[in-house]
């Protein structure tokens, strides 16, 4: 248990939660809506691979990360049209466009690299890690802030733009307000679609940061099916944070703790290690729990004290 | 009264509608094809027919469709209630576990070796599947959240469990091999064919009849059209819901237990399979009726086998079918999709009643005086 208190630990939490991060922050913003988004995992995983691709072709670092987040707005656009305009069931949707992406990436990646499982062979640029200047130099904490990939720290500063945006702005109103009750936004002049695309877009926008975090930035290529659930997880990490992106945050740093935890288990200890690969989904779970339990006590002693 | 029962093509409307989603996703994958092989006509030649043209290749078909055919009816009697619970996929893979497990630590004579292990594997299968309606119902977390969660869960547990206590020492990972008493045993020769087949056809029945003759399939789809209205009329909504999930996981696990000890000779799965997504599409292309849903299931399993040969023959990657079965998902499930043509031509039969109508009424008018 020495590796909790070395820095790796903790700079290993913070790098883990990165993408979750993001993903939450995607799934909060269109819960927000009253959305239900399931293709965040889809949309991840083919914005990593366009950003690897156009950023191996074009030799571009900032043509790959904006062609990255127009796929990532697009795709989203594509199920809001498909789940708004049309009218479908959201969730089947979102089923469709998971589908297309786990089968396409693949197909993509073997048409364009002749291999079906990464495409290390191309040669694609990576975002650069950056030392904050200052915070480097405090002795224990500088070496757990500093030396992150500029994404963390983007995704941190989209933590603080997405609560800024949903409680400080008459926009985030609006959208809050789409969320809560359509029929009476929309009798109070709202327009409900137009609120539901923009909150698309945020959802685009960070979740294409969160694929291509994993493949230009935690790693350097991208590999078939790398998202591996991330987008999942992060439906839960909304329950869980009840869309508020600040404890979204929190409850990525949670999925970033048992992550790294389950790593380092599998390194020092001799339990089963295919059981240990559970460990997060489980601890969530936990978690998730607890959350509501204590949520729905406090909705009940507040209907009591109401009624007394 | 004759003028009712005339042929309407509208009454036919959601069968053209998923036909014509399928049509536009084939000539969309036609599309992509053509960007990107050199012989592109000869590709899509082997894709549409290639499964046809050999006797293996037919059968690979049906045996490519069985997985599906289980997993579909699972969610048909799972979703029909009206819950997005996905947990199928976790009944599923450890249903395979489950069967193993049975096959390779307990001993047991032919049939009945069969008959215990698809059986637990069914009941376990069955309360995997309750599990995220159950938690849901008491802390109203989203069900389809939970489902995922255990999914992944499941997956590595069924992971563990294999590799903690069947695990084959030395060669590719995979457990032991299984028994002969535990094996489904072939049903036609020269072919992988089992009695799986056989079983799978029973289920089929049972969940036709289930669904759309029983009291009890009219309660979970009243419960899934309108759960307050169930209530109102006296359905104990959530004992239907969690009936509803356990018979479709009981059929997941089954189907699990079937694929597993029918077509394999050990258990081999390492990754997560993830059938359930492909049984959610084939369930969607039946619309929503057990009926088609073998249909429907071979279909998908032909263009996978089709897009299988192809890659073979015009080295083009198989999973190019994954564009188009999402593609026909999206058009499947908007209610928009041909909405207008629909719409339009309701009016027009409505004028047209209208004004039959103002006839008669003048005419009767007329008789009168």
């Amino acid at each position: 248990m020495n590796y909790l208190v070395s820095p790796n630990f903790w700079f290993s939490i913070l790098a883990s939660t990165t993408p979750v991060l993001l993903a939450t922050l995607a799934a909060n913003i269109v819960s927000k809506a009253g959305i239900f988004n399931l293709a965040i995992e889809g949309t991840m995983l083919i914005c990593a691979l366009t950003g690897v691709l156009v950023s191996a072709f074009t030799k571009s670092l900032v043509l790959g990360a904006l062609a990255g987040v127009f796929i990532g707005i697009a795709i989203s656009y594509i199920l809001g049209y498909f789940a708004l305009i049309m009218k479908g069931a959201m969730n089947a949707c979102g089923v469709a466009i998971n589908l297309a992406a786990t089968g396409g990436t693949v197909f993509v990646l073997a048409t364009v690299t002749g291999s079906k499982a990464s495409s290390s062979s191309l040669v694609s640029s990576t975002f650069p890690n950056i030392a904050v200047p200052f915070i480097k130099n405090i002795p224990f904490a500088g070496s757990i802030l500093s030396g992150h990939n500029i994404i963390t720290y983007l995704a941190w500063f989209f933590t603080f733009l997405t609560w800024f945006l949903l409680y400080k702005t008459k926009l985030g109103q609006e959208i809050r307000a789409v969320g809560e009750n359509e029929e009476t936004s929309r009798s109070a002049g709202i327009n409900v679609n137009l609120m539901k695309f923009i909150s698309l877009a945020f959802c685009g926008v960070y979740s294409a940061f969160g694929g291509m975090y994993l493949s230009m930035g935690s790693l350097k290529s991208f590999t078939a099916g790398m998202v591996a659930g991330r987008g999942y997880l992060s439906l839960a990490m909304n329950s869980i944070s009840q869309g508020n992106p600040i404890l979204g945050f929190a409850s990525s740093l949670i999925y970033g703790f048992a992550e790294t935890m389950t790593v380092y288990l599998e390194l020092y200890s001799k339990l089963n290690l295919k059981l240990i690969s559970a460990f997060p989904y489980i601890f969530i779970i936990v978690v998730l729990l607890l959350v509501q339990t204590i949520k729905n006590n406090i909705k009940k002693n507040r209907k009591k004290s109401l009624q007394n | 009264m004759n003028e009712q029962k005339k042929f309407d093509i509208m009454n036919y409307f959601s069968a053209i509608r998923i036909l014509i989603a399928i049509v536009i996703s084939l000539l969309l994958v036609f599309v992509i094809i053509f960007f990107v092989s050199d012989q592109p006509v000869y590709a899509i030649f082997k894709m549409m027919v290639g499964p046809l043209q050999t006797k293996r290749g037919l059968f690979n078909v049906l045996e490519r469709a069985t997985p599906l055919i289980f997993t579909a009816l699972a969610l048909n009697v799972s979703l029909r209630s009206g819950v997005f619970n996905i947990g199928v996929d976790g009944s599923f893979y450890m249903g395979a576990v489950i069967a193993s497990a049975f096959a390779l630590q307990v001993n047991m004579p032919n049939v009945i070796h069969q008959i215990v292990l698809i059986t637990a594997a069914g009941i376990i299968g069955g309360l995997i599947n309750t599990l995220p309606i159950m938690i849901g119902k008491y802390t109203k977390i989203d069900p389809t959240v939970l489902a995922i969660m255990f999914n992944s869960i499941f997956y590595f547990v069924g992971l563990a469990y294999v590799s903690a206590f069947l695990l084959q020492k030395g060669g590719s990972w995979g457990s032991y091999y299984f028994p002969d008493s535990a094996r489904l045993g072939n049903l036609i020769r020269g072919t992988s064919m089992h009695w799986g087949f056989v079983i799978m056809l029973f289920t089929i029945v049972f969940v036709i009849v289930l669904m759309e003759k029983s009291s009890f399939g009219y309660k979970v789809r009243l419960t899934g059209a309108n759960p307050n209205f169930a209530k109102y009329v006296g359905i104990k909504t959530v004992l239907v819901v969690i009936g509803a999930q356990f018979i479709g996981g009981f059929i997941g696990g089954m189907g699990g237990a079937i694929e597993m000890v029918g077509m394999y000779k050990r258990f081999q799965w390492q990754s997560q399979v993830s059938y359930v997504w492909d049984g959610l599409l084939v369930h969607m292309l039946a619309n929503e009726n057990p009926f088609f849903i073998p249909i429907t299931a071979i279909f998908i399993a032909y263009l996978r086998v089709g897009a299988e040969i192809m890659s073979r023959s015009a080295r083009l990657d198989p999973e190019i079918v994954a564009f188009l079965q999402g593609i026909v998902i999206l058009l499947v499930a908007s209610e928009r999709f041909l909405y207008t043509f629909k719409k339009r031509h309701e009016q027009k039969l409505s004028l047209q009643q209208a004004k039959k109508a103002e006839e008669k009424a003048a005419l009767e008018g007329g008789n009168s005086i």
